[in-house]
C-alpha cells in the first residue's frame, strides 16, 4: 500500500494471478471492490449495484444481446458485460455504463496500474486497509426448475 | 433504520419433496416420495417454461448471492437466513410463506403434502430462530382439508397466517367459505401470492388475454391475478360475510388498487352495491393489505408517494423483501422518501396490526 495526501493504492496481487474474465472480490476497509482482467485490461469498480445495492461480483459476467435491427438477436460485447444477480441490470465494465438506457446510473469505478507486473487499485477515501479479502464470483448456471 | 418487519420471506425445502420424508407416515412416505430425488418422482416440479433466463439466476428465480456457504440453493439454510437477511437488515420478524407448487398434484395427495411441509418448516425453521414465522399453507383445492389444516396450525406458536396458492377460481367463490371460515376462527390472516403456476400448470391462475410468450410479460402480468382476486373478494360479499377476514396480497404488486378502488366504487354504486354493506373501497381499506414487493419505481419518488397517498398506503402497504428471490427489495434503498410516520407503518405498524400481533 502507498498513501500520498489524497489518494491510497493498493496492491492487490500479481497480474498473471488474476484469473482472465471472472471478477474477484477485494474488500478494502469497508468498501468492497470487483476486480476484473480483460484482454484489454484489468478494471475495478465498487461491488455494489447502483440500483438497489446487491453485489455484483456474484451476479454473471459474460455478453448480451445488442441493439439490433427489428426481429435480429445479435449477440455482443463478449465479456465486457456484468449482469446484477438481484434485478438483472446490465453494466458496461470498460466504460461503467448501464446498458442500454436502463439508467443514468454508472458503476464506480477506480483507477488501476500495472507496476511491475502487479496491480494496483487507487481507493480515494480508504485511507486504511482493515483487511483484504479476496472472494470469487458466483455466476452459476444450474438448470431452472 | 428503524424496525423492520418483513412479510414476505420464501424458505425451501432442503432436498425437495424427499426432504419431507421424516413428516410423512411411512404409508405416504412410500406413495408421495419413492423414486424421488427431489428434482424427479411424484410430487416433484414438471417443467416450467417461465422461470427466469438471465444468466446466474439459480433453479429458476433465486438469487446467485444468497446461496449459503456450504453451495445449496438459496432458502435452504435457515442459520445463514438469520444472517444474510435478519441481521442484516435488523429485522424484528419475517413472515416465511413457503412455496408448495402443488395445485396440479391429486387432491388425494397434496393436503398430505402440506401438510408435511408445515410440519418441516415448524420443526427445522422455528426453532432455529424466534424472528421466524410461517404461513402455514393449505392446499385450496379441497377447502374441508384446508380448513382442518388451519385449524390444526391455529395455536401453534410462531404460525403468524395462512398461505393459500391461488387457483383459477376466484375468491370471491363460496368454495372459500370453510377457509374463510377457519382462518377466521383462528384470527390468521389469508395471504395469497404467486404461486409459480400462473399460465402455467393444470388448475393455476390463467393471465389476461391468453398466455405469455415471455417471462417478462408474465412477471409483470401477475398483477392482474391480485387486482382479480380482490376485487371478486369485494364484489362477492366475502367481507360481509367474514367482516374480521383479512387478506393479504404479496407479489402482486400495488400500483393497481387505487384505481381498483375507484372504478368499483364508480360501478359497484350502480350495479351491485345493494348486496353490499359499506362501500367497496371500505373494504379494501379494512380488510386488504399489499405487500410493497416488487417496488414500482417510476421516475420520481414523489409520484410513487402520491401513489401510496391514493391507495391509503398508510394503513394498507406491508415492507416486503421476497428474500431470495431475484426481484428482491433492499429495505435501506426502496421507499427513501417516505414521511416518517408512513415510513414506520408500511415497514413495521401495519405489519402488527394486520398479524394482530402474532408476527
Amino acid at each position: 500500500m502507498t498513501t500520498t495526501a489524497n489518494e491510497t493504492w493498493y496492491r492487490i496481487g500479481a497480474l498473471a494471478e488474476l484469473p482472465l474474465g471472472r471478477p474477484v472480490e477485494w474488500v478494502v476497509g469497508s468498501i468492497s471492490i470487483g476486480i476484473v482482467r480483460l484482454a484489454s485490461g484489468v478494471h475495478a469498480f465498487r461491488n455494489e449495484c447502483p440500483h438497489q445495492g446487491a453485489p455484483l461480483c456474484r451476479g454473471y459476467f459474460a455478453g448480451t444481446m445488442v441493439p439490433s435491427a427489428p426481429s435480429v438477436l445479435e449477440y455482443g460485447l463478449e465479456e465486457e458485460v456484468i449482469r446484477c444477480p438481484w434485478h438483472g441490470w446490465e453494466f458496461h465494465v470498460p466504460s461503467g455504463e448501464a446498458l442500454f438506457g436502463i439508467s443514468t446510473r454508472r458503476l464506480r469505478k477506480f483507477d488501476v496500474e500495472i507496476r511491475d507486473d502487479d496491480v494496483y487499485v487507487r481507493v480515494p477515501g480508504a485511507n486504511r486497509a482493515k483487511s483484504l479479502v479476496k472472494g470469487t464470483t458466483g455466476g452459476d448456471d444450474d438448470s431452472p426448475h | 433504520m428503524e424496525a423492520l418487519i418483513d412479510c414476505d420471506v420464501h424458505p425451501l425445502v432442503r432436498g425437495g419433496a424427499v426432504g419431507l420424508q421424516p413428516y410423512m407416515s411411512e404409508k405416504d412416505r412410500s406413495r408421495l416420495t419413492s423414486g424421488s430425488d427431489g428434482r424427479h418422482g411424484h410430487t416433484a416440479r414438471p417443467a416450467h417454461r417461465y422461470t427466469n433466463p438471465s444468466p446466474g439466476i439459480v433453479n429458476g428465480a433465486l438469487r446467485a448471492d444468497a446461496k449459503p456457504p456450504t453451495g445449496e440453493a438459496p432458502g435452504t439454510d435457515p442459520e445463514f437466513v438469520v444472517t444474510d437477511l435478519l441481521e442484516r437488515y435488523h429485522a424484528e420478524a419475517v413472515l416465511l410463506i413457503p412455496l408448495p407448487y402443488t395445485v396440479w398434484l391429486s387432491p388425494l395427495d397434496a393436503p398430505t403434502y402440506v401438510s408435511a411441509m408445515n410440519e418441516f418448516f415448524i420443526s427445522e425453521w422455528l426453532t432455529v430462530d424466534e424472528r421466524f414465522h410461517l404461513a402455514a399453507c393449505v392446499f385450496p383445492l379441497d377447502a374441508e382439508a384446508a380448513a382442518r389444516e388451519i385449524r390444526a396450525r391455529a395455536e401453534t406458536d410462531q404460525i403468524a397466517g395462512i398461505f393459500m396458492p391461488p387457483i383459477d377460481l376466484l375468491m370471491g367463490h363460496p368454495h372459500y367459505y370453510p377457509i374463510y371460515a377457519a382462518a377466521v376462527e383462528a384470527g390468521l390472516p389469508i395471504i395469497v401470492h404467486p404461486s409459480g403456476g400462473e399460465g402455467a400448470y393444470l388448475n393455476a391462475p390463467n393471465l389476461a388475454g391468453g398466455l405469455p410468450s415471455t417471462y417478462t410479460e408474465r412477471h409483470v402480468g401477475l398483477a392482474q391475478v391480485g387486482a382479480a382476486n380482490a376485487a371478486s373478494l369485494v364484489c362477492s360479499g366475502v367481507f360481509d360475510r367474514f367482516p374480521t377476514l383479512r387478506v393479504v396480497f404479496a407479489e402482486y404488486g400495488f400500483s393497481w388498487a387505487a384505481p381498483l378502488m375507484w372504478r368499483l366504487e364508480s360501478e359497484a354504486a350502480r350495479l351491485d352495491n345493494n348486496r353490499l354493506e359499506k362501500h367497496p373501497a371500505e373494504y379494501m381499506v379494512e380488510n386488504v393489505r399489499f405487500c410493497t414487493q416488487p417496488i414500482e419505481e417510476p421516475d420520481k419518488a414523489a409520484k410513487l408517494n402520491r401513489l401510496i397517498e391514493m391507495m391509503h398506503g398508510e394503513q394498507t402497504l406491508l415492507f416486503s423483501t421476497d428474500y431470495p428471490h431475484w426481484d428482491t427489495d433492499d429495505p435501506t434503498r426502496v421507499l427513501p422518501a417516505l414521511a416518517p410516520e408512513v415510513a414506520q407503518r408500511i415497514f413495521y405498524q401495519n405489519a402488527k396490526d394486520t398479524f394482530a400481533g402474532r408476527l
